[in-house]
């Protein structure tokens, strides 16, 4: 009698069956192929011949170890049998869906590689300006209560300036006399070099601010105290409070920093507290130091304004209110400037973000429809792979399979699709989003934060399963609507159906038509970023470095050893290599603007009513043209000897000036003066 | 299994255990070692009421799936 045994037990070596469990079905098996033998001899196969024809049934290709593996995996649930009506329940639906979603899904690898790629790309994209979107205008501010917070400056049409900041006095009465803010806090940004009593001076960003700033961010002192009415005065004590960060940095969070005495621009300021965390506004400050404005200096707009809207206020009536103050102010005859000033106010966000607005939706608007592009050329594969699946839907549905159940099916794998191809997207997206972060402007508010979070997650599903169903539903439909009959009986390999066609030329057209249109948009984008290049700025900034120095006003309090200081730092700079020209200038192109009313000789007079434009002006040191590339027009660029006191002054003015003053007279060699009448 | 050989259903080893195998880890049969004087020991299977049930839906889903088959088809079998 031949061994059954060993072949038996090489086969089923590779499945690391329990000893005991192996040994019974060896047992089992090999009397199988015995009883085989046995009736092939009794049929007069030779010895050698019924044992090749009994161990044939073993070497069947793979089928033994493979069924016996699968034999060996946890039962599984068996889907609702057929006819057994009113047993099927919802879960177990869902879980044969899936299971045949997932089949289907690894049955074609290719196909589903494809359909996946094309939505991570597509969803990718969403994701990441979404991100963007959401970091810049969804998510509140990290303030208490955010929307009651807005933004306060002035404006003055007449000057043709749209803001021009909040004078002191101004913000003196507008603090005083509202009834619809519960605060308000004034500030201006400034540059301090911090010192300590060991000597070692670091550049740190402050910021001067009403003693008010505090209670607008609804924030206590970490530390300490906030400033006192009488330090927010002129001639106060000088005090500051330092940022958290500069706290831990410099003074690793020390609390004995209380009353310690450091210099800022080498006078001596006091510190009396310490600013929780969460005082991120005015952004990028580490540092902040009481106002102390003087209301009598009527001259300058130069503040920045926050205030806290009382709760149940609205925008408007907060505004219509600060008006009333406003103007209330011309009756002392003393601000009769209020004449052409006035309040303006908006939400604190949009003051720092809203220039990113239309960005961000214009870019939300492209990614959506790539992402419609990709959902439509989807539901066109999904509609071929249909047809190739008609025959499989035509037998599902003869064997009892409802409309909906083979649309359900094929929506849940969509669905499958979907999500994986959602995951994908959301991964790469994140990649796409930390690229995008790294080329945001520096000057963002310290505050924004694009961590993922719950919107975040929302979005994406809802996109995701948006995508499933508008590339899933309408090939679900198609497909579904087969006539089983004609498919069984004629059995012939799948072609398209007119109406089928039909549907897929209406989404080549939809795919064709928002490919155009984001063509178009892309184009004009591109043509119009073109033309912004193109622009001429009026000067030749390639090359040009550029850089601050704001000196220390204890030490540099008048004009001469200012300009001592420049020509100095101007003649080192000159003779580095690689260096062909230097100047310095008080307002760098494009970086803001010190306004000023001027008055000519013998050209352009203004009648009582007319009003005299602001004309925006610079000091600059001789070299300026030259280095930031000025061309003239006429005349020539200031000299060392324009400096002298003993000569006369010399200015310089643009285009416009010279046709506004002196529209039917050359302007060279004509003189002006400031004009320090408020009209 | 005895029509297995007459030419309806035919099955291999490949097949047959581990079918058989699976049904019983279902609970659907049941094997059992059974020795007789001079034999050497054999497994017999039987169905568990468990098994009888699967098998009375299963028959009745088959004949409903026959009869929509025939419906499509219209072929008549003997």
């Amino acid at each position: 009698m031949p061994d059954w045994r060993e072949p038996i037990r090489e086969r089923l070596a590779q499945l690391n069956l329990s000893g005991a469990r192996e040994g019974e079905v060896v047992e089992e098996l090999a009397q199988h192929l015995e009883d085989r033998y046995q009736e092939l001899r009794t049929l007069g196969a030779s010895e050698e011949e019924a044992r090749r024809l009994a161990l044939a049934e073993l070497q069947n290709d793979k089928t033994l170890e493979e069924q016996l593996r699968k034999a060996r995996l946890p039962v599984h649930r068996e889907p609702a049998a057929l006819g057994s009506t009113g047993r099927i329940r919802m879960f177990g639906t869902l879980q044969h869906d899936l299971r045949i979603a997932f089949r289907a899904i690894r049955n074609k690898p290719a196909f589903s590689l494809m359909v996946i790629g094309m939505l991570a790309a597509g969803i990718a994209g969403n994701a990441a300006i979404f991100s963007v979107f959401n970091g810049l205008f969804l998510r509140p501010l990290p303030f208490a209560e955010p929307d009651r917070l807005v933004d306060l400056d002035e404006t003055a049409p007449k000057w043709n300036l749209k803001s021009v900041g909040i004078s002191n006095p101004d913000f003196y009465a507008w603090r005083e006399g509202n009834k619809t803010f519960d605060a308000m806090a004034f500030f201006k940004s400034a540059g301090y070099d911090l010192s300590g009593d060991r000597g070692g001076a670091q550049r740190i960003k402050g910021v001067r601010v009403t003693r008010d700033m505090l209670d607008v961010l609804r924030l206590k002192p970490a530390l300490g105290r906030n400033f006192l009415p009488e330090e927010d005065r002129p001639g106060g004590a000088k005090v500051m409070m330092l940022g958290y960060a500069l706290w831990q940095r410099m003074f690793q969070s020390d609390r004995y920093v209380l009353g310690r005495v450091l210099k800022l621009n080498g006078q001596a300021y006091t510190v009396v507290g310490v600013l929780p965390r969460e005082a991120v506004f005015p952004t990028d400050t580490e540092l902040w130091t009481a106002l102390a404005a003087d209301p009598q200096d009527r001259g300058s707009y130069y503040l920045s304004g926050v205030g806290r809207l009382r709760r149940g206020v609205s925008l408007t009536q907060a505004a219509a209110d600060l008006l009333r103050v406003h103007k209330a102010m011309m009756l002392d005859g003393k601000h009769s400037v209020n004449d052409i000033t006035s309040p303006t106010l908006m939400p604190l966000r949009d003051r720092y973000l809203g220039d990113y607005r239309q960005v961000t939706h214009i870019l939300l608007g492209g990614v959506a429809i790539v992402l419609l592009i990709a959902c439509v050329n989807i539901a066109g594969l999904m509609m071929v792979r249909g047809a190739a699946r008609t025959r499989e839907i035509a037998i599902r549905t003869a064997i009892g399979a409802s409309r909906g159940a083979i649309i359900r099916q094929l929506l849940t794998e969509s669905l499958v699709l979907a999500a994986i191809g959602g995951i994908a997207g959301v991964l790469i997206g994140h990649v796409f989003l930390r690229g995008i972060l790294t080329l945001m402007p520096d000057d963002m508010p310290g505050w924004l934060s694009f961590q993922l979070d719950a919107r975040f997650a929302v979005f994406c599903t809802v996109i995701t399963a948006g995508a499933a169903v508008l590339f899933g539903l309408a090939p679900a439909i198609q497909a579904a609507g087969v006539d089983p009959r004609e498919w069984l009986q004629d059995g012939t390999r799948s072609s398209f159906s007119r109406a089928r066609r039909g549907a897929l030329s209406a989404l080549i057209v939809c795919e064709i038509g928002l490919a155009l249109m984001l063509l178009v948009s892309a184009g004009l984008l591109l043509e119009a970023f073109r033309k912004v290049l193109h622009v001429d700025p009026g000067f030749r900034p390639d090359k040009v470095l550029t850089y601050t120095v704001e000196l220390p006003e204890a030490r540099y309090a008048k004009a001469p050893e200012t300009i001592e200081f420049y020509n100095r730092l101007l003649d080192r700079l000159r003779v580095l290599p690689g260096v062909k020209s230097a100047a310095a200038v008080s307002i760098l192109p494009l970086d803001g603007h010190d306004g000023y009313f001027f008055e000519v000789e013998g050209g352009h007079t203004f009648g009582p009513k007319e009003q005299s434009p602001v004309v925006l002006g610079l000091k600059a040191t001789p070299g300026y043209f030259e280095t930031i590339g000025v061309t003239f027009i006429a005349g020539r660029p200031f000299t060392d000897r324009d400096g002298d006191p003993a000569v006369p002054h010399v200015a310089v003015i643009n285009e416009s000036f010279a046709k506004y003053f002196w529209p039917n007279s050359d302007a060279m060699g004509k003189r002006l003066r400031y004009s320090f009448d408020e009209h | 299994m005895s029509p297995a050989r007459t030419g309806a259903l035919h099955f291999h080893v490949a097949s047959l255990y581990p079918m058989l195998y699976r049904l019983e880890s279902r609970g659907w049969i049941q094997g059992r070692w059974v020795e007789k004087a001079g034999q050497r020991r054999r497994r017999y299977y039987r169905l568990t009421a468990e098994g009888r049930k699967v098998l009375a839906t299963q028959r009745v889903g088959w004949q409903a799936f026959a009869e929509a088959i025939r419906r499509i088809t219209g072929i008549e079998y003997a």
